[in-house]
């Protein structure tokens, strides 16, 4: 089974929000001393599902990204953890594209790569929680796509059988191959990339594509991104006095009733 | 009349020429049985340990003659019981070849004879010492075995039978010669002051009874020995030749340094799966085991009822080593010893997973208990240390808990996912601000030390308290020094001792291109694994400072009269006891330093627990330990802490901040309202300290 799968690069998610920071245009988050950026956290379950998938039929899995060059790490990383090879489309004038340009330079690409029997998205990106590239990518495509997937319960190599995550529960659904699934962190618990594995991908070389390398035409964005506001919380704590518990309660409640909680 | 006796003596021609003819099998069996454990041993990977030979030899007189590490005030029993059994069995043995000698050398070769006279007598005498020490060292070992039983032996047939035949062959000798006395009536019987008496009670049998017994004891006798020198290379009596080359090959670096996989990228393998693996000497260490169990005796895991038990790990990788070997190893050690490992048998079983389970591979602390007390310098700690690594770097598999700690390592430098970038916030809560060496680099200046604050002093909020005081003091001694701020990370120490030895040499590097980019030439660290790792193996990789542990250094500043102590004569003094971090006491051997500290605190009235200095007993923490999950049924640090709090101190003092962790936890848990405090001797001095900076932290004691 060959797979493709999305790789994004994200600033990491664990970054205290005091932490957070913008960059001059104030549209992309700059990660802050010595945080690294990481590949978002679904797009290591789907690469996790492919590498499953791939050990259990055989064939080949293949991580592929957009974003600027230092987004090769997180292509390294995918090779570390089992991706047999991995491209980056790293074409500047992609940079600011849309959902609907980042899922049509997607699809040229894995048409570029040859033929595939699934693509694994994460069902969204940690950095913009847009949820929508996959989409674009499976229309560009023509595949079906299925999001979120928290589970694949069968393969037989020609369809699916898969649970896509609804309010209070799953849907049951089959789908045909090829196809597009948006993958749920649900699905699976990511490996640690082996050493060995680590060692490869240090030494892998990551081609990186350019939009007429893929034949792509220059199409202006209907989406723009303004800018990035970031809101911080500030707590703090207030303790209650009072010589019992009964008189600390009595107390609590005044305090509340005086915030207009009560 | 000269004194002398006849050799062979009622013994008929044949029996002798038997005796000569008999002795070429045991002598066979024992050289055969050599040169299969050195053919194993050189299945190993290559390592140096030909230099300083002298030391080496010096080093191995004083620890097999002169019983250096055999007997210790800990363990006088089986000191003195091994002394016994030695100084007997080496008396007899030497006895033996000098009646050789004489018998089948210089008389008939040189015409001459040396067996008579005054030797002679002294000869008598010699051999009663020496049989009457055999029967009492091994009385003292069977007693020990059948009786005493302590917890830290197991049992096996051979563990009965080696003490039991020598018991019986220093009998049978004593009889042979009691029977001569009966039968010659030996004018100079005296001397065998032993044999002696018997043989007066002896003399009343007829002649021939004498002299039939006589020959039957001498044949019994014979055969005992021919079968016992047969049965040593099968069996732990087999010691004297291992453990004699394994003291005289032993490592010879500072103990708390850990061999480094030289040029990771074309390593062919990582760590040991296979006994092929480990090193020659490695192998050869395992067969010097002789089961005394002394390196149980202060083992955190051990002495917790986990999985690891470094006796068994040892004879578990030496068992399976006999059955790849293919020797036969001896039916009656075949109960062995720990119930796990048989001899003989499953040569095809894995190293990992099936002579040595990974949950004893795991279960190390790495404190070097172990390895302090063997009285043959076997390395345990390296030898897990090496399993681990294949664990982790060829099979990806490990505790799953240590995941993020490895990630955490990889991208933050830290081990718990803190912010690079508030490394040094703690700095903000000094009165007087602390210099970075990269500002004072900049600015073309030096600073004496580099103080190295570690992953926890810098994040963690008790360990900061610590960091905090410790900088106060070098303050307030006026120390010149700086910090490496954002810049630092961690030293790699927890990694390597996870076996993550890829990621270790990363971090290292890293804090070695730095320190050595700021010239960095001294260095005190607030944490005994900071402080092991960078100061015995970051020269491995190009890191050479001179490295003080923070109680060295405030242990110097008191005497040196820099820090002035508040001796008021209102102070109450408050009972301390000090608990030695592992790599800092047992690594390191710093153990009079923090204690000469403490005692020149006028409110510290120090007192010590049963187990301190090298013969601590480990808080848990270390190896990684204090990252992975305890879900045993005791706890390593509650045992500890029980230890602490039974010293009736109201403080217990430490020096390493996984250490504090530890013991904190560990006294919360076994009594929540004792109000023992845990503090860092940096802690206790900066409270005392009669400087108006400090004074306001006093409410940290």
């Amino acid at each position: 089974m060959n797979i493709v799968v999305t790789i994004k690069q994200v600033a990491d998610p664990n970054i205290p929000p005091s932490h957070i920071q913008l960059d001059p245009s104030g549209k992309r988050i700059v990660s802050p001393f010595g945080i690294p950026p990481v590949m978002n956290g679904y797009d290591a379950n789907a690469l996790e599902e492919a590498l499953r998938l791939k050990e259990k039929h055989g064939g080949k899995v293949t991580a592929l990204g957009l974003g600027d060059d230092s987004s090769r790490e997180s292509l390294k990383r995918a090779i570390a953890m089992g991706a047999d090879t991995a491209m980056l489309i790293n074409d500047p004038d992609l940079l600011n594209a849309d959902s609907a340009g980042v899922g049509r330079a997607l699809a040229a690409a894995i048409r570029k790569i040859g033929s595939f029997d699934l693509i694994l998205c994460g069902r969204q990106a940690s950095d913009t929680d847009g949820g929508q590239v996959l989409h674009w990518l499976a229309e560009a495509l023509d595949v079906a796509a299925v999001t979120p997937v928290a589970k694949i319960e069968s393969d037989d190599g020609k369809q699916l059988t898969v649970h896509r995550l609804v309010e209070e529960g799953y849907q049951r659904l089959r789908v045909e191959l090829p196809a597009l699934l948006g993958v749920s962190s649900e699905i699976n618990e990511p490996r640690f990339p082996p050493m060995r594995g680590t060692m490869a991908a240090g030494r892998a070389m990551i081609p990186g594509w350019k939009a007429s390398d893929l034949g792509l035409q220059p199409s202006a964005a209907k989406v723009e991104l303004r800018n990035l506001q970031i809101q911080l919380r500030t707590s703090k704590a207030e303790l209650i006095a009072g010589s019992s518990p009964a008189e600390q309660g009595t107390a609590l409640a005044d305090k509340l009733h005086e915030l207009g909680f009560i | 009349m000269i004194p002398s006796r006849e050799i062979f003596f009622n013994i008929v021609p044949a029996g002798v020429i038997a005796a000569y003819v008999l002795m070429i099998i045991p002598i066979g069996l024992l050289a055969y049985g050599l040169a299969r454990r050195v053919r194993r041993w050189r299945l190993g990977q290559a390592e140096n340990r030909f230099d300083q030979m002298g030391h080496r030899i010096w080093n191995m007189v004083r620890m097999s003659v002169l019983h250096g590490r055999i007997v210790r005030t800990r363990n006088l029993y089986g000191g003195i019981m091994h002394a016994a059994i030695f100084t007997g069995f080496v008396t007899l043995l030497i006895g033996t070849l000098i009646v050789m000698v004489e018998t089948d050398f210089t008389v008939p070769l040189l015409g001459f004879s040396f067996f008579h006279g005054n030797f002679y007598l002294g000869f008598k005498l010699a051999m009663n010492v020496g049989g009457l020490l055999l029967i009492l060292g091994t009385s003292m070992a069977l007693y020990r075995r059948l009786v005493l039983r302590p917890a830290t032996q197991q049992t096996s047939g051979d563990d009965l039978l080696l003490p039991a035949t020598l018991l019986i062959l220093a009998v049978q000798g004593f009889v042979q010669q009691a029977l001569r006395l009966a039968m010659t009536q030996d004018p100079w019987a005296a001397w065998s002051f032993v044999s002696y008496p018997v043989a007066l009670a002896l003399q009343g049998l007829p002649m021939d009874v004498l002299a039939r017994l006589h020959q039957l004891n001498w044949t019994v006798h014979l055969v005992t020995a021919l079968v016992f020198i047969g049965y040593i290379a099968y069996s732990k009596m087999i010691h004297p030749f291992t453990a004699l080359a394994n003291v005289l090959m032993r490592r010879i670096r500072p103990r708390g340094e850990l061999n480094p996989i030289p040029n990771m990228e074309t390593a062919e393998n990582f760590g040991a799966s296979k006994l092929e693996h480990f090193s020659w000497a490695q192998l050869m260490s395992v067969d010097a085991c002789m089961h005394c169990g002394r390196c149980l005796e202060y083992c955190p895991t051990f002495n917790t009822g986990k999985a690891l038990r470094p006796r068994d790990l040892v004879l578990e990788i030496a068992g399976l080593q006999a059955d790849r070997g293919g020797i036969f190893s001896g039916v009656l050690g075949e109960e062995a010893n720990t119930g796990r490992f048989r001899w003989g048998r499953g040569g095809e079983r894995e190293l990992i997973g099936g002579a040595v389970s990974t949950e004893e591979i795991w279960d190390c602390t790495t404190c070097g208990a172990c390895m302090e007390q063997c009285p043959v310098f076997i390395e345990h700690v390296p030898l897990i240390v090496e399993m681990r690594r294949n664990l982790v770097m060829e099979q990806n598999s490990f505790p799953q808990e240590l995941a993020p700690i490895f990630t955490s390592l990889e991208r933050l430098g830290n081990p718990y996912q803190n912010v690079p970038a508030e490394r040094a916030d703690w700095t903000r809560k000094l009165e007087q601000p602390v210099r970075q060496m990269s500002e004072v680099v900049a600015a073309g200046e030096t600073v004496d030390y580099l103080f190295f604050v570690g992953c926890l002093g810098s994040f963690v909020a008790r360990n900061q308290k610590v960091t905090l005081a410790l900088t106060r003091i070098l303050q307030n001694a006026g120390i010149s020094f700086a910090i490496l701020g954002k810049e630092e990370s961690c030293n790699g120490d927890p990694a390597r001792r996870m076996g993550h030895e890829f990621l270790a040499q990363q971090l290292a590097m890293k804090m070695v291109d730095k320190m050595n980019a700021y010239n960095v030439k001294k260095v005190v660290t607030g944490c005994a694994h900071c402080f092991n790792a960078i100061k015995n193996e970051y020269p491995q990789l190009g890191g050479n400072y001179e490295v003080i542990h923070h109680t060295q250094l405030i242990d110097e500043l008191i005497a040196a009269g820099r820090l002035t102590l508040n001796e008021a004569s209102d102070i109450t003094q408050e009972k301390v006891t000090y608990h030695d971090p592992c790599y800092l006491g047992r690594y390191n051997g710093v153990v009079e330093e923090p204690r000469r500290a403490l005692k020149t605190i006028p409110i510290v009235n120090l007192t010590e627990m049963p187990r301190n200095r090298k013969h601590s007993f480990c808080c848990g923490g270390g190896g990684g330990k204090a990252m992975m999950k305890d879900q045993s049924a005791t706890r390593i640090n509650q045992t500890r802490a029980r230890e602490a709090l039974a010293t009736g101190a109201s403080v217990v003092a430490a020096s390493c901040p996984f250490c504090m962790g530890m013991l904190e936890d560990g006294i919360a848990a076994v009594d929540e309202k004792s109000g023992v405090r845990v503090l860092d001797i940096a802690e206790i001095v900066a409270s005392s300290l009669q400087a108006p900076a400090v004074t306001a932290q006093r409410e940290t004691v």
